[in-house]
């Protein structure tokens, strides 16, 4: 008999524990209430969304690299102006413009300064029209629609 | 690095340099065309050398330039008397338009 009324305690409320206790002192207090756990799901780090104010690099086209070369070079401060006809891809630097090697250059700093990165001196080299240019900077970009 | 890139070098230096010059880049890199232009036909390397030195002079002349326009610019803002920074300017402008 005493075993069943242990038996039954366990699995009743604190409050019927509490009636039990009052009633007969000379049962033992072996109840213990289990406090219940709490989940805390963490998000990580790498999941953050990086957001700002920036674009994405953007593929390039060929029509884009193309129109870009040309204003760089039509731009360009000591370009002749009564030549402007004459400006197209297949264009020879120093044949149809009359360059050297010097104004070569500056046009090779001014296409620099419009897509952003350096080209070294021995690729400059070996532009003789504006159509190598265009390929260089096509291959450098990986344009290729 | 070969006499030819080093030169190269220095003209894009100095092309980038007087992109701001306060007398004007047109003016700047039409004088600047016109150096190269005139010592294209040197060909012995110790003159070559020499030439590179002088344009390098030139290039810490234009730093200077700059510098002392921004001290300059800063100096207005907080004081009003500004002639010596002005008498100073006039030299190093006069001196790099020797060159």
């Amino acid at each position: 008999m005493f075993g069943r009324q242990v038996g039954r305690v366990v699995f009743r409320t604190a409050s019927v524990v509490v009636q039990r206790r009052s009633v007969s002192a000379s049962v033992p207090q072996m109840v213990k209430l289990v406090a219940p756990s709490v989940n805390f799901i963490q998000t990580r780090g790498s999941k953050i969304e990086v957001f700002g104010p920036f674009d994405p690099p953007k593929q390039l086209t060929f029509k884009q690299v193309e129109d870009r070369v040309l204003k760089a070079v039509r731009s360009w401060d000591r370009f002749p102006a009564d030549k402007e006809s004459l400006l197209k891809l297949d264009a020879d630097l120093s044949k149809d413009f009359g360059f050297d090697s010097l104004d070569q250059v500056e046009i090779v700093m001014a296409l620099e300064d419009e897509f952003g990165f350096e080209i070294p001196l021995q690729d400059s080299d070996k532009f003789k029209t504006i159509r190598d240019a265009f390929k260089y900077i096509c291959e450098r970009e990986d344009v290729y629609e | 690095m070969s006499l030819r890139s080093r030169v190269i070098d220095l003209y894009k230096n100095l092309y980038h340099m007087g992109k701001e010059y306060p007398g004007g880049s047109k003016w700047f890199h039409d004088r600047l065309k016109l150096a190269f232009s005139k010592n294209k036909e040197v060909q012995d390397s110790k003159q070559v050398e020499q030439l590179i030195a002088r344009g390098e002079f030139v290039v810490k002349e234009i730093e200077a330039l700059y510098s002392l326009r921004k001290y300059r610019a800063m100096k207005q803002r907080y004081y009003d008397k500004d002639e010596e920074v002005s008498i100073a300017t006039q030299k190093f402008e006069d001196s790099v338009k020797k060159l």
